[in-house]
């Protein structure tokens, strides 16, 4: 890695939102100076996918920002991204490394045992969430807070993304927790201006 | 060109193994001579899938039978299995192409075009079907019949599979229409007796 994973992180959404297309919402990312975008869409065919993956890295191409993809190292390497983002139900870590290399792997974790776990399989950055209330995606267990996220960011040396419920409004409060990085996506997705918003985000970080 | 050394390709689906898990059937499949699987399992997360893929390749590599992974290419390498099936929806067989020159790819198509595509694109080998009417194949409209899977069996070079309804007593005017071999699902895996269905497959597909 060139440089360290600090900053905004945002999760493409089409469902939430129908005005701007994955490809669209990445080119406004990427001119708000957004460290990080993910394309997650799990019930897309990969060959819908794929071409969504395509026109998002002609987007951050020649920028300072990172395309993940979501569960597929394939499509990372067919799509030309630069790395996959894996839950606990996706590859095994080590799986993905043997893949794709240098390229970046990011877990998720809920708790710091699993953050600890994630990070000894060899991710190069760990998300931990839900942190707070979030209806983008449905969590069968409670949001785990500010407390629990700082002691992930004591427990492992590689970036914390903080994900789930996030706003302009409580992103301070995570970032001041020891967040490297603040994953959002309705927060930017539904804004009346998702370019506007991200740089808001981002100038957090400044 | 890759000329498969298979007749007769079993593909699964662990909600129609219902006389034994599927690991079971896959493996008795293969003591019984079926020489090429495809893993074809929906809805399994990508752990599960990597995990019973991985059990797979151990079964199929014992008996020298052939492992190709359905749409995921990233567990089809991941387990070293011997080649990717791309279903229309998936990666095209040339984007798989693209990322390994080593896999084998098969290619399911439902239509003439699609099966130039392709071929066109790379596939060592397609499935075209459905041939007749079946219960798994219906969400793809009506069976394509012997006449369709004659055009396209006439059009492409590399072999074609009928899939689709296909029974041993069935199996006959498919190859006369051009089909290089057979591929099924419920046949070999809600037979009875897995050993006796891969015998009469044998008898009229001249091996599997």
């Amino acid at each position: 890695m060139t440089k360290k994973l600090r900053g905004v992180y945002l999760i493409t959404d089409t469902r939430i939102q129908q005005r701007f297309s994955h490809k669209e919402l990445t080119r406004q990312a990427v001119q708000a100076g957004v460290r990080m975008v993910q394309f997650r869409d799990k019930d897309a065919p990969a060959a819908e996918a794929l071409n969504h993956v395509r026109g998002m890295a002609e987007e951050t191409a020649g920028s300072d920002t990172i395309l993940i993809v979501n569960d597929r190292p394939d499509l990372v390497l067919a799509g030309g991204a630069d790395g996959v983002h894996l839950g606990r139900d996706d590859l095994p870590i080590p799986v993905a490394r043997r893949l794709l290399g240098g390229m970046i792997i990011g877990g998720t974790s809920s708790a710091v045992e699993e953050a600890v776990q994630v990070e000894r399989e060899g991710a190069d950055y760990v998300a931990l969430g839900h942190i707070f209330e979030t209806r983008t995606k449905h969590k069968p267990y409670v949001p785990r807070g500010l407390d629990i996220l700082k002691q992930v960011r004591q427990a492992v040396s590689v970036p914390v993304v903080a994900i789930g419920g996030i706003t302009l409004l409580n992103a301070p409060q995570v970032i001041e927790a020891g967040a490297d990085m603040i994953a959002v996506s309705s927060a930017i997705c539904k804004a009346d201006d998702p370019e506007k918003a991200a740089r808001l985000l981002v100038d957090l970080f400044r | 060109m890759y000329k498969p050394e298979f007749r007769y390709y079993l593909i699964t689906d662990r909600k129609q193994s219902t006389r034994r898990t599927l690991v079971e059937a896959v493996a008795e499949a293969c003591r019984q001579g079926i020489r090429a699987v495809q893993l074809r399992e929906k809805g399994l997360p990508g752990r599960e899938l990597y995990e019973l893929a991985d059990e797979v390749r151990t079964i199929t590599l014992r008996y020298h039978a052939r492992l190709f992974i359905n749409e995921r290419v990233d567990v089809a390498l991941a387990v070293g299995a011997d080649g990717v099936h791309c279903p229309e929806s998936g990666l095209a067989p040339a984007a798989v192409r693209r990322l390994s020159s080593n896999l084998l790819i098969g290619a399911s198509t439902h239509s003439l075009k699609a099966a130039e595509q392709a071929a066109a694109g790379g596939a060592d080998f397609l499935l075209f079907g459905p041939v007749y009417q079946t219960p798994s194949k219906m969400k793809y409209g009506d069976p394509q019949g012997i006449s369709r899977l004659k055009a396209v069996a006439g059009a492409v070079s590399i072999p074609v599979y009928a899939v689709g309804g296909i029974t041993p007593e069935r199996a006959r005017p498919c190859l006369e229409a051009g089909a290089y071999g057979v591929a099924g699902i419920s046949s070999l895996l809600q037979a009875e007796s897995i050993g006796q269905r891969a015998q009469e497959w044998k008898r009229v597909l001249g091996g599997l």
